[in-house]
């Protein structure tokens, strides 16, 4: 191999190893920048996406324990949203979760007030 | 930065509160999350993981609206700050253990970001990019790219996808060509990956000598 094939090679690498990293998808999070072309206007998905999404989402869970998240095979397809899962641990929550979450509840519910009314 | 829009921020709201609730509000909540996000996840989700089938991937926008449902179930969901970040997230992550769960080849994220380096060390290449980064057209160049990427069909669009998970010493084309019969039960030639993967790397570079011109 001439040298100037070797360098060739080594330029070709380079860039494949560019397009590598512009187009890996790695497990962070999706950040505000990623997620802003796909909630601006309206969303245009293939035929097929359509269908899949259509058969899939209106879908009922059957009230089975979540450590099992359901997999394609296992999503019912029905018109409805139905219940999902309405079980909770057997023993509950403790009563210093439950005060926790109603206080979560009103400050949300108060920040929502606040909203409404600096839009109204 | 961009930031939700006014009725997304809303909506978003209406949700965490909803999942603090009663099982109809939690439905109710789900639901609204649904409605609003269901087809920009499953657009997003073709965009990065165009070897996966729209079958596959329905089921995983399906899966992050449980995953959320779940949460405020055992109580551990994060109502402090906006939920459709997290779907997102949600959605991609499974996307990406359902692409290594058929792939035995990927390896660790860190591995690919790391290595790069090694590739652009006394090229050319390398030293256009290390201009681009200091103009600040990188961003800018990997845009494009993937916007263009995402354009795509068929053989080109694959081979994309199987670039994005490893380096070019990694696997070979023939190894490319198994790596996508695996991922899209298509068969497609040694001879075609070579063509898809000098026309990618044309179509890089014209777009970084564009950018630096």
């Amino acid at each position: 191999m001439t040298e100037s094939d070797n360098s060739k090679r080594k330029e070709d690498k380079a860039v494949q190893a560019l397009i590598s990293a512009a187009l890996h998808v790695g497990g962070e999070e999706v950040t505000a920048d990623e997620m802003r072309p796909y909630l601006c206007g309206e969303v245009e998905l293939s035929a097929e996406d359509e269908t899949a999404l259509n058969r899939v989402i209106p879908s009922l869970v059957s009230e089975r324990s979540q450590s099992n998240l359901p997999i394609q095979s296992d999503v019912v397809g029905t018109e409805e949203f139905m219940a999902l899962h309405r079980k909770q641990p057997g023993q509950g929550f403790s009563a210093k979760t439950e005060e926790e979450v109603k206080r979560k509840r009103e400050e949300l519910l108060a920040e929502l007030r606040k909203k409404k009314k600096g839009s109204g | 930065m961009w930031v939700a829009n006014a009725d997304d921020e809303e909506l978003d709201l209406r949700a965490r509160i909803g999942l603090l609730g009663t099982d109809e509000e939690r439905e109710q909540a789900v639901k609204l999350l649904v409605t609003r996000f269901q087809r920009p996840i499953m657009k997003f989700l073709a965009s990065r993981f165009a070897d996966l089938s729209s079958d596959d991937r329905a089921s995983i926008v399906h899966d992050a609206f449980l995953t959320v449902h779940q949460k405020a179930l055992d109580r551990t969901l994060n109502v402090d700050s906006s939920l459709h970040p997290l779907l997102f997230t949600v959605a991609k992550r499974r996307a990406i253990d359902l692409r290594r769960k058929t792939s035995r080849r990927i390896r660790a994220d860190a591995e690919l970001t790391e290595e790069v380096g090694q590739y652009l060390a006394g090229t050319e290449t390398g030293r256009d990019w290390r201009l681009a980064v200091t103009l600040a057209k990188a961003d800018e160049i990997r845009d494009e790219f993937r916007k263009f990427v995402s354009s795509l069909k068929g053989q080109q669009r694959r081979v994309a996808s199987v670039m994005a998970d490893f380096l070019p010493d990694w696997l070979t084309d023939q190894e490319i060509s198994e790596e996508i019969f695996i991922r899209s039960k298509m068969r497609i030639t040694v001879m075609e990956v070579k063509g898809a993967k000098n026309a990618l790397m044309a179509k890089f570079r014209e777009i970084m000598k564009r950018k630096l011109t």
